[in-house]
Formats: C-alpha cells, structure tokens, sequence
C-alpha cells in the first residue's frame, strides 16, 4: 500500500507540473485551474482518506505504507516514505485543509495560476515532511514548505494593522529559516553520530546522554519557533493577519503543526532523555503561552490577530502535551493539532469570504452582519464555540486529554534547578485559558455578527453555492464527526504515539497519580 | 430498556440536526411540529421508566481509550433520573406547546425550536450521565443552547450583552467544576458515579480529608454557576432577555435546577448512610450560599418592575432553598422542591408569558392591572402557581419548602432556619404584589389586552393541575419512599414537624396581608415606603451594586491586564526581542554599504592599503 504516500504527495507536484503549462488569458482559463488544482488535492484527499482507513493502529508495523528508494548509497541517503499514526493524522489534516483552502481561493482573480502553483508547491512541502522518513528528505521538505510561503503573503497578502504584507513575509521567512537553521545544525549532530539519514533508526541507536542533553535545546528550539512558542511566536499572528484566506488556512492549519510534529518525529525520537531532562521548562513557557496569548488575544480589535493570538495560545496546550511525556498527553496534543488545524483553517476561510466584502476586518466597523450573511456568520458562531472548548468539537476532546495527561504527568522537573513545577499550576492555566477563549471569541461574535443590522453592511453576499459552502460545511463536519466520536482520530494517533521511545521517560500514565506529590 | 434510555436522549437531538439542516422545514409548521413531537417522546419514555422504576438501566459504550484511560459515555436511569426525566418531559412538553401560540408569526420559528430542541437534548444528557466527563460535556452544552437561546432576538445589543454574560459567568464557574472532577478522578480513581461511590464507602480514597472537602466545594462551585447561587446569579435576572418560553423551561424549571440535581448525583457519592457525609465542611459552605442567596434575591425581587424579572429573582430564592436543603444533607428534599419548583414556576412564567402576550410585548407590571378579567384563564392559574409558590396548604410548595426548612431545623442550622423564614414572608410579598399589580386595579396601558388562545392557555391548565395535587401525592403516596429510595441510602420517610409548618405559614400569610395592605387600592402602594427608605431601596434597585463592580472589575481589571500584555508584545516581544536584532542587522548592513561607494580612488587606497599589509604581515612571518 505504499503508493499511498506517494499518490499523496505526486498529486499536487503533478499539479504543479501541469498547472505550469496551461495558459491563463479569459475567465474560462481561470475556472480550467481552479478545476485543475481542486481535482489534484481531492485526489490527494482520497488517497489521505483511504490512509487513515487501511492503517493498523494495533499492529506491531510502527511504519506503514513504507516506500525506500536508495539514492546516495555513500551517504546512506535514501528515498524513504512513510508514516505511523501520527503522520496519518497531519496527513488527513493536511489534504482537507488545502481542499478546503482551494476552494476557498475560488475567489482569487488576480495571477490565478501562479498562486495555484505556489500554493501546491506549499502543499507538496507540507505533505513531504509528514511522509518522509529520511531526514534529509524531512529537511528538504521542511524548506519547500517555506518558500512558497513568501511569495504568497508578498503577493497576494494585506496590510495586517500597522505592518505591511511585505514585513510580515520577511519576518515570516527569517524567522522560520532561523529556526530550521538551527534545527539542521541538530540534525547534522545526530547524523555525525549515526552515519544514517534514516529515522527508523534513530530509536535503536544510542545516544550517550550527554549529547542528548546538550543537543536536545538546539533542536527543539530550532522546531518550537514554529509551533509557535513563547516568545518566539510574534511572526506567528502577523503571518496570519497579512496572507491571503486560503495561505492562512494553511499556514495556522497546518504550516504550524509542522514545528510540534518535528520536535516528535526528531527530537523525541533521538533523544528522549534530553526530551525528558529539559522539557520541564517548556511546561513553564506553555503557560505563558496559553494565558498570555488568551489575553493578548483579549485586546486586539482585528479579527485576524484574535485569532492569530488565539492559535498561539491553543498551541500552548500542544506545548503542554508535549511536555507530560505520557501517552495521554502526547495523544491529546497530537489530537488537539488535528483539531486546531481544522478549526482554525475553519476560521480564516470564513473571515476571508466577508474581508473580501467589507475590505476591514476591525471588529469596531464590523457588526450586525448576521442577518446578511445568516450561513456564515452561523459557521463563524460554531467556530467560535469550537474554539472556546465546547464538548461535541474535536478541540474539547484533545484539549481534555492535554489537561488529563498534565494531572497524571506529576510535576515537570526544571532542568539545571532543584525546582518541580506541580503538575497543578499548568492544569489550571490550561482551564483558565478555556475561560479566557470563550472570553475574547464571545466577543468577536458579538461584535462582528450581533446586534442591530448595519445599513453599511446591506450589500454584502452570503455564500449561496455549494461550491462555496462545501469547503465550510466539510470543515465542520469532520470537527463534530471526530468530537462526538473521537475514537475515528485517537485510536489512528495512538497507534503512533505508543511507539514513541520518549514514552519510557514518562513519569506517570493516565492512571490518576493516587497519593502522588502527597 | 437501554434502547429507549437512547431514545429518550436522542429524540430531541435528531429533531434538532433536522430542522438544522433542513430549511424548508424551519419555514414551515412542521418543523415546531416536529420538535414538539420530539419531547413527547421523551415525556412519554420518562413515563414508562417510572412505571418500570424498580429497575435500574445502565448501558454505555466506550467514548474514547488512551494509555490506561477510558472514558466512556453511558446512560444511568435510576430512580433519581426517572424523577427529573419525567420533570423535563412534562414541563418541557407543555412549554414547547405554549411556545407555538407564543412565537406565533415570528419569522424564524424554526431556528428557535431547533435551538430549544438541543437544549432539550443536553438537559437530558444532564440528567442520564452515568459518570462526570460526560456530565460536565452536557453540561456545557446546555451552556451554549443557553447562550443560543437569550441571543435568540440578536438583534437588541441587550439580549447579545445577556447571552455572553450568562455564558462566560457559567464558563468561570465550570473551571471549579473542572477543577473538582479532576480532582475526584486522582483521588478515586475513576469519573464514573458508581465506581466513586463504591471507593468513598470502602474508604479507598488516596489522600486527606480536605481533599476531598475541597473536590466537594469545586464542584459545588460548577453548581453554583449553573444554579446561579451568590456570587454567580447575576446572569439569571439578565437571561430573561430570552423569550418567555426559554425562561420558563430553562431559566426557572430545568436547566437552573441542572446544578442542585447534579449536587444530588455528585453527593449521593460521597454519602456514608444515615446523614453522614464525606464531605467534611462543604455542607456548611453550601448551606450558608444557598441562604444567602435566598434570601438576597427575595428582597431584589421586592422592587422590581419588569414581571418577568420579579419571576426570575423568585426563581433565584428557590434555588438558594434547595441549595440549603443541600446543605443541610437533605437531598431527597432538595429534590422534592426542584420538583414542585419546576412545576409551579414553568406554570408562573407562562403565564407571564401569556400575560406579556396578551398586552402586546408589555413586561412591565405598572403599565397592566385589571388583567382579571380581561385573561380569566390565565388569572387563575397565575394564582395556583403564586399559592403553590408561597407555599399554601395543600398546594405543592407548602410540603416541599416546610420540609426544608424542616430539615435546616434538625440540623440545628437557627441561623438558616430563621433565614429561610423570613424569606418566605419575603416571597409572599413579592409574589402577592405582582398578583395585584398585574390582575388587579385597573388598567394603566395602552394596548388592548386579551386572553391568548388555547394552545396557550392548556398548557397552563395542564401545570396548574400539576402544581396543586403534586404536593399531595409525593407526601401522603408513594412519593416520598420513591424519593428516599435511590442507591437506598437517605433516611426515612420525609416527615414534617407541624410547628414549622404552621410557623412558616403565617410568614406566608403575613407577608401576603401586608402586600395586600400596600397595593390592594392602589399600584402606588409601595411610594411611601420607598419614600421613608430612599438608600434602602436603591440599594435594592441597583441589586447590592454587584453587577456594578464586576462591570468595574472586568473595565479596570481584566482590561487593563490584557491591555498591558498587547503593549508587551508590542513593545518588548517585537520592539525589543525582535527589534534590536533587526535594527543591529541594519545598522551593520549601512555601514559595509558604504565602502561600496563606486569612487575608483578609495577602491585603490583600499587595494593599496591591503596590499601593504598584507606585504608587512608576510614579512614579519618570514622572519
């Protein structure tokens, strides 16, 4: 079953390909790669889908739909895809984000191909990353993915506040360069040390302790600035506010899970006692994360930065899950990824179909829009419910499991101090941070679509086609489908996460630490 | 069984998703149609549960399994969810019936019986948990349909404003309720009742008494919210900007009660046997809130115009009884009054809501009067509900609030006892007022008012019915072993003390004859009092200034703090942290720019000067 992967990832190249020959003079050119790009990615979908079906989460195969095609035999450098049921997750993720997201770039006139084929050389980056089980295919990828990102706010973006598009995409790209720089300094440490590209053998290989410890930092932090982390998150909001609908869909949806998903797929995989020895201080700034964010969140007045704040503060709670180090955290942040991804493409796309009308997206000028746009202002007022941790959402599960897996973690140990933080202090900032979202997202809905009709607002359009409701309505669905029955998700993510070597280093389990700490 | 415990719970849900995704049949009669069928359904399961009561059903499947844990979500039909099954259903039937004469020519009816139908469904979610995670996603749920519901007319900035704080003042109280679950789970082991109970009595409980005192108040706090105790009943009053069935069904007979029936669950765990408790000094905690809380909204309800406000600050006193009662250990009782409450004051509101009806959207009561005779129908059963509230023997108030403040006797809470007393002075008052105010005198509105039609009115007849014979049948029939017979461990039969019976009645009675004293010539009644008592009564006006000052706390606190975290990250994360690095970038870049002057001179000395340099360097190597 391994071309499954490959379908996968080919479909969107191949898109790419073609896209690059087509011509694109009238209106009939545009609909042609409209049409074009949407078949690729549903192709991509389908194939994602039947992934996420055929994978055995139970069987003793950590890696599934394996393909390994020799390349640089001195190098020991080769080809090599495939994923476990964390790579299935962001891999479903990824492909119903970027249909949605093509649909929802329907409304683009402007230099329709080229943002085409950026946007599946984007994808193409993204999807490469999750299926790559070489890290130098991983790293590679892991560029891909940025580039395209550039041009795509440079070109297409808006003035996000006071910073131009041009700004935002220069500090987008610095800094995630920076960051993938540092984190390849990593990875040629870990190759020095085993002389192999391939991660599959990463976990057998030992590595002395203190390389763990002292290349852990390097890694991690050269991945964490794409999670976002605290205080390395300020390119994260501005990103958002100045791309194009569908770039933001991808980018919160996706282009951020990236960073969580290496720290998993490297460092977590290379050196789980450095993981284990240092991840006591990510429990910290996750916290700041959360609360933090939630509150920034709280004071700004444009609908993008609230909810690009908002991403930065759910991100905290993947942080924190990352940081329990037991399968039940670690389950609900790669959970809580899959759900944010969704949620949060959910609500650049739905922003993007008004900002298009209003061409503001303060929430002072906005207002009274329900009763013009009755369809979207209902998605936004589910997305918002999503967002603030309402059961029956896929975010609620996750966020839940994140918060049991803290209580069970037992305190997070603070590297180089004598000092335990209890397990208490980040459960209650990840609770009171649900408190704060509902805050600040209540309030987006109130200012933005409640109250009495605005007479400015009497021209705009609501999304009427199924063309432009499919992306929305599909979006929603998977979130409740996978928040009522969240078995669909977890049972494929533990599948993955039970094998993970950093696993051993937990100190307590899902089992309530009876008596612990007492 | 098991099958139609499924039923019960899922019948309002399909009806919900429904008329969601179908909006022809919004438009239609059908879609109220539906929905109303929906809670048929659920009334007549609730009744074939309490014809089979003997037998309890438990069904689950498993929701979601990671490492060692499962959390599962099942269904508990037991004697205690039979009792508020059958009080969702019949209340909720009549209600969604006198909702269709009531929204009668509202344009999007459809919505609002798809929002009610949900609520429906997570109040039934509520009521059949078998364990705390899934009570507490229910519980949310019924949150959002809340917030739904009062934002139902979003169009008035008020409604939104009450929509959002009933929603973020429940939100802050479930963080205790969180908070207490989790914790409950480290010290037992498990969400589910069952299996908590089970510890509590072997004494398998991995940590110290104050724990498990402290696991008691958090969830008491989730309580509070959602029962809207001191300090958290400040949405309640607002969250009539619904319309009136919402209020009837949610806001004063179930999902208010949501929180003292989920006390009743939670605590029934952690019951020893006869009055003992496990929960150490949470019973004094709760007790003390619910007094206070009864006896603070009273004299709020005492000056209120709007008859829908004078109703909910009722409500909010009712509540604070039953929460006594839990205090007080006496949950059966608690449960009796939630049950009487339910019935007698869904009954009041329709008939506010048949009132307001008929005066054309009227709610406040100094602009009725002489309604009497102009809505016979609605006069009456106005006047078995506001008996049965005041607690008129053998109306059903009378047994279930005697009974509580028979049982704050025996645990010799004097305080409370005197309290709950004079609170029932209080509301005999208040209610007694709006009873004239509204009936009697004459006429002072514009509009032509006249009685409402008989989809309204027979729903009315129906509570009325209820509300007077069910007192009655719970003391003197089965009722009362019914309700000390779950998990078979409250004591008793319920019995009351006659003294305090015949006590409190005069309260009523004095309370009632003062009222009638005040208003019965004039609806001008109360000016002298207000006259002689200015602070006292803009006290009362401005509700003890607690909305106030967390108007003040959110403005200047909760702002100011967020406000500081934006110029933070402005000034420091992206003027500094991101700033400096940049700036120094630059700077260094100017500076090298500038040998890139294009002056052919300067590149020669440059050339010269590196030539000989390097020349020197070479040369002192060499020797």
């Amino acid at each position: 079953m391994g071309w499954l992967g490959l379908v996968v990832l080919l479909s969107p190249l191949v898109a790419c390909v073609r896209l690059f020959f087509r011509p694109e003079k009238n209106d009939n050119d545009k609909e042609a790669i409209r049409r074009l790009a949407i078949g690729h990615v549903t192709v991509s979908l389908v194939a994602a889908v039947l992934m996420w079906f055929f994978y055995k989460p139970d069987s003793d195969e950590r890696w599934q739909f394996l393909i390994d095609v020799s390349w640089v035999e001195t190098m020991n450098l080769s080809f090599r895809l495939g994923v476990d049921g964390i790579g299935v997750a962001m891999v479903l993720l990824t492909s119903l984000v970027i249909w949605a997201g093509c649909y929802v770039s329907c409304s683009i006139k402007d230099r329709v191909k080229e943002h085409y084929i950026l946007l599946m050389a984007l994808v193409v980056g993204v999807f490469g990353v999750f299926l790559s089980l070489d890290l130098f295919f991983f790293y590679f990828f892991y560029e891909m993915a940025v580039i395209p990102m550039f041009l795509l706010i440079g070109i297409w973006g808006s003035r996000a506040a006071k910073y131009s598009k041009e700004y935002a995409t220069m500090k987008l790209t610095l800094y995630l360069t920076a960051g993938a720089v540092l984190a390849l300094v990593g990875v040629l440490a870990i190759y020095s040390e085993t002389g192999t590209f391939d991660i599959r053998a990463l976990k057998a290989h030992e590595f002395s302790e203190s390389f763990q410890i002292a290349w852990f930092p390097v890694i991690f932090l050269g991945f964490a600035s794409i999670i976002p982390m605290w205080p390395f998150h300020s390119w994260s909001p501005i990103g958002h506010a100045a791309a194009p609908s569908s770039v933001s869909m991808l980018h919160a949806g996706v282009l951020m899970k990236l960073g969580a998903f290496a720290v998993l797929r490297i460092a977590y995989e290379a050196l789980p006692d450095g993981a284990s020895y240092w991840m006591g201080w990510v429990g910290v700034l996750c916290c700041m994360n959360i609360i933090y964010g939630g509150l920034v969140a709280m004071a700004q007045r444009d609908l993008k930065f609230i909810i690009g704040f908002s991403s930065s503060s759910h991100m905290g709670y993947v942080l924190l899950g990352l940081a329990t180090m037991n399968t039940t955290g670690l389950a609900g942040a790669v959970f809580l990824m899959f759900a944010h991804g969704i949620m949060t493409a959910l609500a650049f796309g739905l922003i993007g179909w008004f900002y298009e009308q209003t061409h503001t997206r303060v929430v002072d000028d906005l207002g009274g829009m329900l009763k013009k746009l009755p369809f979207i202002g209902t998605c936004f007022i589910i997305m918002a419910m999503a967002s603030a941790g309402l059961p029956g959402f896929a975010n609620f599960a996750s966020e839940l499991l994140v918060i049991l897996g803290a209580w069970s973690s037992g305190g997070f140990a603070l590297a180089g101090t004598d000092l335990v933080l209890p397990y208490w202090i980040p459960v209650i900032a990840a609770i009171w941070g649900i408190v704060i979202s509902a805050t600040y997202l209540l309030r987006a809905v109130k200012d933005t679509w409640l109250g009495p009709e605005n007479p400015r607002w009497a021209e705009l359009k609501d999304a009427q086609t199924k063309r432009q409701k499919a992306p929305f309505v599909a979006l929603i669905v998977v979130l409740a489908l996978t928040g009522c029955f969240p078995r669909l998700i977890v049972d494929t993510i533990k599948g993955g996460v039970r094998h993970l070597p950093a696993l051993s280093k937990s100190v307590g389990d899902a089992e309530p630490v009876k008596g612990a700490e007492r | 069984m098991a099958f139609l415990a499924w039923v019960t719970l899922l019948a309002p849900l399909i009806a919900a998703i429904t008329l969601l995704v179908r909006p022809r049949l919004r438009g239609s009669s059908g879609g109220p149609k539906l929905a109303i069928f929906s809670v048929f359904i659920c009334a007549a399961t609730s009744l074939v549960f309490w014809l089979f009561r003997s037998e309890t059903v438990t069904t689950s499947f498993e929701w979601m399994t990671v490492g060692d844990l499962t959390i599962s979500i099942g269904l508990l039909v037991d004697n205690l969810s039979t009792l508020m099954l059958l009080v969702v259903g019949l209340v909720g039937s009549a209600i969604f019936v006198f909702a269709r004469g009531y929204m009668k020519g509202d344009p999007s009816i459809g919505r609002f019986y798809a929002k009610f139908a949900l609520f429906v469904f997570s109040m039934l979610g509520i009521v059949l948990a078998d364990n705390f995670l899934m009570m507490f996603i229910f519980w949310e749920l019924v949150g959002a349909s809340s917030y739904l519901l009062i934002g139902y007319y979003f169009e008035k900035p008020s409604a939104c404003d009450a929509a959002k704080k009933a929603f973020l003042t429940n939100r802050v109280a479930d963080f205790g309720f969180l908070l207490g679950i989790l914790m409950i789970w480290s010290l037992t082991g498990s969400f589910e009742f069952a299996k908590i109970a089970d510890a509590v009595k072997d004494g398998d409980v991995s940590g110290p008494q104050w724990q498990l005192t402290l696991a008691g108040i958090l969830i008491f706090v989730g309580a509070m919210g959602k029962s809207a105790q001191v300090p958290f009943h400040v949405w309640l009053p607002d969250a009539m900007e619904g319309p009136t069935p919402v209020s009837a069904l949610m806001h004063a007979a179930t999902m208010v009660a949501a929180g003292v029936f989920m006390i009743i669950r939670a605590f029934s765990c952690f019951d020893l046997g006869v009055g003992a408790t496990a929960l150490g000094g949470a019973s004094m905690f709760i007790a003390t809130t619910g007094g206070v809380t009864a006896f603070l909204a009273a004299t709020i309800a005492l000056v209120q115009r709007d008859i829908k406000k004078v109703l909910a600050y009722s409500t909010l006193s009712q509540l604070g009884y039953m929460v006594m009662a839990l205090g007080a250990g006496a949950y059966s009782i608690a449960m009796f009054h939630l049950t009487t409450h339910a019935f007698f004051k869904g009954l009041l509101f329709l008939c506010a809501g048949s009132v307001i009806h008929g005066c054309h959207h009227e709610q406040d009561m100094f602009k009725m009067g002489g309604l009497r005779k102009k809505m016979p129908a609605t006069f009456w059963c106005f006047t078995i509900g506001m008996f049965a509230l005041m607690g008129l023997a053998p109306l059903a108030g009378f047994f279930s609030k005697d009974l509580i403040i028979d049982s704050l006797h025996q645990k010799h809470l004097v305080g409370l006892q005197i309290g709950a007393t004079v609170t029932a002075a209080l509301t005999a008052l208040y209610m007694t007022r709006a009873w004239l105010l509204t009936f009697f005198g004459e006429y002072r509105g514009h509009a032509t008012p006249h009685e409402s039609p008989p989809v309204m009115t027979r729903p009315l007849k129906f509570l009325a019915f209820v509300s007077a014979v069910i007192g009655l049948v719970f003391y003197y029939g089965h009722g009362q072993d019914y309700l000390s017979a779950w998990h078979g461990k409250f004591a008793g039969p319920l019995h009351m003390d006659p003294t305090i019976a015949v006590v409190s009645t005069v309260a009523g009675v004095v309370g009632f004859l003062i009222a009638l004293a005040l208003y019965k010539k004039s609806h001008r009644g109360g000016e002298k009092i207000v006259a002689r008592f200015p602070r006292l009564h803009s006290l009362l006006v401005e509700k003890y200034y607690i909305d106030d000052s967390y108007h003040w706390l959110v403005q200047n606190v909760q702002q100011v703090i967020a406000r500081g975290c934006r110029w933070f990250e402005e000034a420091i994360v992206v003027g500094v942290l991101v700033g400096w690095p940049v700036g120094v970038t630059r700077w260094t870049g100017d500076r090298l720019r500038r040998m890139q002057s294009g002056r052919l001179a300067f590149y020669a000395s440059c050339f010269v000067g590196g030539v000989t340099i390097l020349i020197l360097f070479l040369y002192t190597v060499a020797h």
